[in-house]
């Protein structure tokens, strides 16, 4: 801003001839207009997502079969009603078996780091916040820690307890893919998957029990 | 846009320092919402809406805008007075080649701090501005714009007392 400059000005197409300028903007040079941002063209916030293992209750203990993770979603606006984007996500799961007689516990333990690509539809108005979204997407995820945890307890002898606990899992797949779906109200996203592919390698043997295809979740969208 | 409308925004305030003078939209702000209560006691049945388009109406500047005092201050004579003021043209355009000057239709006195105030804006296709200006004028050619330096979508308002003139690079409206 240029106040009271009494002389001759030659602006930029211009010409001002002996007047006061009181007020000068060029706005191009003071405006610039952000391509990063919640509706702009790239937007980048970390989520927290909690899921449940959803399946037959004789296959699973739902509400004890669940997830957490921790995750950074990447989106790029394609128009006003598409965008794309990718997620990365450490997620911890914690898969709880039904138990009988004296098995007391029988878990299995994953810590996967999980990659999603998704195409977004924006319904209705927003501004500057969200807004409502369906999306749509297909997710990988590589398993880089595995364990299973059983606990017997002997209660017919002399009560003693055998615990049997055993990490990187040989017979687990250490890559998943399946599909997702998604619906979301600004930071609130209620989420599935399933899980195309096979938990337990094709040639495994023995009683190894695979897990249900389908979670089932909420995410929360550490934005404002 | 923003702002929408302006209004005076310096109050003489006391601090740690004494008597001093202060500056900002914590003054200005009140001054347009007990504006606006005026206004919706007078007009009860006034939607949100409405009270607000209304205000932007009455600004003094009003239909012409730029980034620094959107519409310019509201008036109550907008609201009070049945019989609204009539607007003269108080300047003209004149093409010459590729160079538009505004040419005032009154004599100015060449002294300053007359106020006589003169304001440009140009603008995109879109209504977005590229650039705009407040001068106080005291010659009778107040502005030259060299027309090959925009291209030929985008608009020249001049608002001068009360008068506003659009210049399109195909045709010039009032």
């Amino acid at each position: 801003m240029k106040r009271y400059i009494i002389a001759s000005l030659l602006l930029i197409g211009i010409a001002v001839q002996a007047q006061t300028v009181l007020l000068e903007e060029k706005v191009d040079s003071v405006y610039k207009k952000s391509s990063y941002g919640i509706n702009s063209t790239h937007y980048v916030h970390m989520y927290i997502d909690f899921g449940f293992v959803f399946g037959a209750e004789e296959v699973t203990k739902f509400g004890n079969t669940n997830s957490f993770g921790l995750g950074m979603r990447y989106k790029l606006r394609i128009n006003n009603h598409l965008a794309t984007g990718i997620d990365l996500a450490s997620i911890y799961s914690n898969i709880n078996f039904p138990t009988h007689g004296n098995v007391k516990k029988d878990k299995y333990y994953f810590m996967d780091l999980e990659y999603n690509w998704f195409i977004r539809t924006n319904l209705g108005m927003r501004g500057s916040i969200m807004g409502k979204f369906i999306d749509i997407g297909v997710f990988g995820k590589s398993n880089y820690f595995s364990s299973i945890y059983t606990k017997i307890e002997d209660d017919f002898e002399d009560y003693s307890t055998l615990v049997y606990s055993k990490e990187d899992l040989k017979y687990i797949e250490t890559f998943n893919y399946g599909l997702l779906l998604r619906v979301g109200w600004n930071q609130i996203v209620f989420f599935s998957k399933y899980r195309l592919s096979n938990l337990l390698k094709p040639n495994v043997t023995g009683n190894y029990r695979d897990i249900p295809r389908w979670t089932i979740g909420i995410q929360i969208g550490l934005h404002r | 846009m923003k702002p929408n409308v302006s209004a005076m925004g310096e109050a003489v305030v006391v601090s740690n320092k004494g008597v001093t003078i202060a500056q900002g939209t914590s003054f200005a702000s009140p001054l347009v919402a007990g504006f606006a209560a005026c206004v919706l006691q007078m007009n009860p049945n006034y939607t949100v809406k409405q009270l607000f388009d209304e205000i932007e109406k009455s600004a003094q500047l009003y239909p012409y805008y730029d980034y620094a005092h959107g519409y310019g201050i509201p008036k109550a004579s907008y609201f009070t007075s049945k019989n609204k003021e009539k607007t003269h043209a108080t300047f003209r355009f004149v093409k010459n080649g590729n160079i538009l000057t505004v040419s005032l239709f009154e004599n100015i006195p060449t002294k300053i701090g007359q106020k006589n105030y003169l304001y440009y804006h140009v603008s995109k296709e879109n209504g977005f501005l590229k650039d705009y200006a407040l001068i106080d004028v005291y010659q009778q050619k107040a502005l030259e714009f060299n027309l090959d330096d925009y291209d030929e979508k985008t608009v020249i308002r001049v608002f001068y007392k009360g008068y506003l003139k659009e210049y399109f690079f195909n045709q010039i409206t009032e």
